[in-house]
């Protein structure tokens, strides 16, 4: 027995009960798809369906993502993701992302389950069904959605408040410019970087441009995480005086260095390659 | 036309062809796949069989081994296709760089789906059983004998039943959709894992997952659409139940295969550190066997909890923008987006499903002309004013449509029970009511024996203390207790009752 079943095994790739279950699972749906064939119209179904496996993956997922790629290009801060020019470095705000990512996301999923009332689609059916108009849920979805956009943005307000209380030195004491916020509570340790990982090639980023977006990002990430994290002021770091002079053209150790991040913050995940 | 160059060219077009189609359909690279693999085993189960059985022939042997080996060949160059990923970005691993996917995410995921989306399977199927689809002219879905296993006679107690029921199957699908989607999110790079199986065990449970996939999506966008009465897929009711039926079986493979999974990945992490784990905290998760962590994870824009969050937020905003027209009383106020809820509260009348003017209804129909008529062992003809002079009663009793929203009300008017005994009729154990409506899937319906004899199963000619309004079913309608909205039937002009044998 124990044999017969290390043979369904090798060629199958499972347990005989892994058949079972699926082939059972199959005549049931096949059984229903069966009632649906004898009621006729089941070629719109079939189509129905095949969009909805489609639906999220092939569809949805795209739109989303590209919306959510663009907005990450364009959010003119460093917390907004993916952009690598080094002038952007330098603003050290909290990052806003989130704060349209959400609102416009609730939007959304808002439009795509009521779009047929929002967009008056259904509006002649719903009418004559409930004796009312579907004039009003377009205005409705704007209204939630400034509603939304809204809060989002007190809420981001809050935030940069916060972050100002927080950063201005307890003895009121302030320095010449702005630019000392300190947010590095949540400081990476241990010899990873910001991101968990140990950067690939740091080389590449100290060349300047935009590093390989597929082996170095996270790299690129680790330097503005540490640029948003723990600025200050001070004399330039040796170590960063040092690097500058090995590669005088490289634009993202210049830039570095006119934010004099503090060597022990920004240092962990750059070292390696160096 | 000649040539081995012009061949060779004209191959290698057609399998660069067969390739971009294969990226396009990996459910059909997964079919092929099957079949190739079967052959590859088939040919190895053969050759097996025959080494063991050593006294066989050996020219018998060499024929086959020769038959095995030519389907083996046959086999090969569909291997060759399968083995090299398919052109364009999506199918190369490190593309998907999301540092919050990863098992405990989405076994996270996968237990709330696996806790909400039985129950609105099940109110669903309560749903197709209030409709009494044994009774003759009931069913508005035929076919499947098989899958009517569980209906029962449906009760009128507790009147409130049918009304939980829709109000929870609406309201928490629409909640879970958010959910639905993370989860979809979560999984996606799985969709261009290659090759596209492994085993015709791995084959298998993919083509399985179309019926898990391709049914809640449609179990979704069918309800999401009905509510809104955008009818572009037609006949509701078939398509509904037996897509349910499909998203059923998935559903049940996909939480037997899983659970296991799920269950390592929810004890991989804990929620209660992740909830406390802030944006400058937030790592990637441990890679897993299924691989679903990223092979690079970028640095996170968004904690988990962040996401969670998000998901959850998305979730209620979804259900408290809807739940309102199901709650009623104030509540509907809230109810921004259900389709019986502001508007409703504005217009201060009931809710109504299908105007008189929809279905062509005319004064004259209505008028002096209007007529009921009872049958049973004797036929009788009543005027509405005959029908007032009946014993009146008054009951509170909600009407609950499928489609989530319902209301409560108070009505007046006069016993069904005592209607079949006017009709001669003792034990109804039947009753079709019919109404002035011409066309439409429930211009009739058919009660039970305890829906006509429950003593708060009224002919109502008012509602709230005044005449029924047109469009709630003036001159008479019937209100039972605990029934579909569309069974309280409107413009009621004749009542059928039936005696228990």
């Amino acid at each position: 027995m124990t044999r017969v079943i290390a043979r369904i095994r090798r060629w199958y790739g499972a347990h005989p009960l892994h058949l079972l279950a699926l082939l059972a699972a199959f005549a049931l749906g096949g059984y229903a798809v069966r009632a649906v064939v004898a009621a006729g119209q089941w070629q719109i179904y079939a189509l129905w369906f095949l969009v909805a496996i489609v639906g999220h993956d092939l569809l949805l997922f795209p739109l989303y993502s590209l919306a959510d790629l663009s907005l990450r290009r364009l959010l003119p801060w460093r917390g907004g993701g993916a952009s690598t020019a080094p002038n952007r470095v330098a603003n050290p705000l909290p990052p806003v992302i989130n704060h349209l990512r959400v609102p416009a996301g609730f939007s959304l999923l808002l439009l795509l389950v009521w779009f047929p009332l929002i967009l008056r689609l259904s509006s002649s059916a719903y009418h004559r069904a409930s004796g009312l108009t579907a004039a009003p849920y377009l205005w409705r979805w704007l209204a939630v959605t400034g509603v939304m956009f809204l809060a989002s943005a007190v809420g981001y307000a809050l935030r940069l408040r916060h972050a100002a209380v927080k950063s201005s030195p307890p003895n009121g004491h302030r320095p010449e410019s702005g630019l000392n916020r300190e947010r590095g509570r949540g400081l990476p340790t241990g010899g990873t970087c910001h991101t968990g990982h140990v950067c690939p090639s740091a080389r590449e980023r100290d060349r300047g441009g935009a590093p390989d977006a597929t082996s170095c990002a996270s790299d690129d990430r680790c330097i503005s995480a540490t640029a948003g994290v723990g600025l200050t002021f001070g004399p330039d770091p040796p170590r960063l005086k040092e690097r500058r002079r090995r590669r005088p053209g490289s634009e993202a150790i210049r830039d570095l260095a006119r934010l004099r991040i503090i060597p022990e913050m920004s240092g962990k995940c750059p070292r390696r390659s160096s | 036309m000649s040539g081995n160059a012009g061949r060779g060219r004209r191959g290698s077009r057609g399998r660069k062809a067969a390739r971009v189609l294969l990226a396009v359909t990996p459910l059909v690279v997964t079919l092929i796949a099957v079949a190739a693999r079967a052959a590859a085993a088939a040919k190895l189960a053969l050759v097996a069989a025959l080494r063991q059985a050593a006294a066989a022939p050996h020219q018998a042997m060499t024929a086959t081994r020769t038959a095995a080996a030519r389907l083996g060949d046959l086999a090969a160059p569909l291997r060759a296709v399968i083995s090299r990923p398919p052109p364009g970005p999506l199918f190369k691993p490190g593309i998907w760089r999301s540092p919050l996917r990863g098992q405990w995410l989405t076994s996270l995921l996968g237990l709330v789906l696996l806790c909400g989306l039985p129950i609105v399977a099940l109110t669903g199927l309560l749903s197709y059983a209030a409709y009494d689809p044994r009774l003759p002219g009931n069913d508005q879905t035929p076919g499947a004998p098989l899958l009517k296993f569980f209906l029962f006679s449906w009760p009128t107690q507790p009147s409130w039943l049918y009304r939980v029921d829709q109000a929870t199957h609406i309201t928490l699908g629409l909640a879970l959709l958010p959910v639905v989607l993370a989860k979809l999110w979560s999984v996606l790079p799985k969709l261009f894992s290659w090759p596209p199986t492994r085993s015709p065990a791995h084959a298998l449970e993919r083509l399985s997952l179309v019926m898990i996939v391709g049914g809640v999506l449609f179990e979704g966008a069918t309800g999401i659409l009905n509510i809104q009465n955008f009818y572009v897929v037609p006949s509701f009711y078939t398509a509904h139940l037996y897509g349910g039926w499909v998203f059923i079986a998935g559903l049940i493979t996909h939480v037997i295969l899983k659970f296991p999974r799920m269950r390592a990945g929810l004890r991989s992490r804990s929620l209660r550190r992740e909830l406390r784990t802030p944006l400058s905290r937030t790592r990637p998760e441990n890679p897993d066997p299924a691989g679903l962590r990223a092979l690079s994870p970028a640095a996170p824009t968004l904690s988990r909890r962040g996401l969670l969050a998000a998901v959850g937020g998305a979730s209620l905003m979804l259900a408290g923008l809807e739940v309102g027209q199901s709650i009623g009383g104030w509540t509907r106020w809230t109810a921004l987006f259900g389709p019986r809820g502001l508007s409703v509260a504005q217009s201060g009348s009931l809710p109504v499903n299908r105007t008189a003017a929809s279905i062509g209804l005319t004064d004259a129909d209505v008028g002096e002309a209007y007529r009921l008529t009872l049958v049973g062992t004797r036929t009788m003809t009543l005027t509405r004013e005959q029908v007032l002079a009946l014993p009146q009663h008054t009951v509170v009793l909600p009407i609950a449509c499928v489609e989530g929203w319902s209301a409560a009300a108070s009505w007046t008017g006069v016993r069904l029970a005592d209607l079949a005994q006017l009709a001669g009729i003792r034990r109804p154990a039947l009753a079709r009511v019919e109404s002035l409506e011409r066309a439409g899937s429930f211009r009739r319906a058919d009660l039970s024996g305890t829906q006509v004899s429950d003593p708060r199963s009224l002919l109502a000619l008012q509602v709230n203390g005044a005449d029924l309004p047109r469009d709630h079913g003036y001159p008479a309608r019937t209100i039972i207790p605990n029934v579909p909205g569309v069974h309280n039937t409107k413009w009621v002009s004749k009542i059928t009752f039936m005696e228990a044998v």
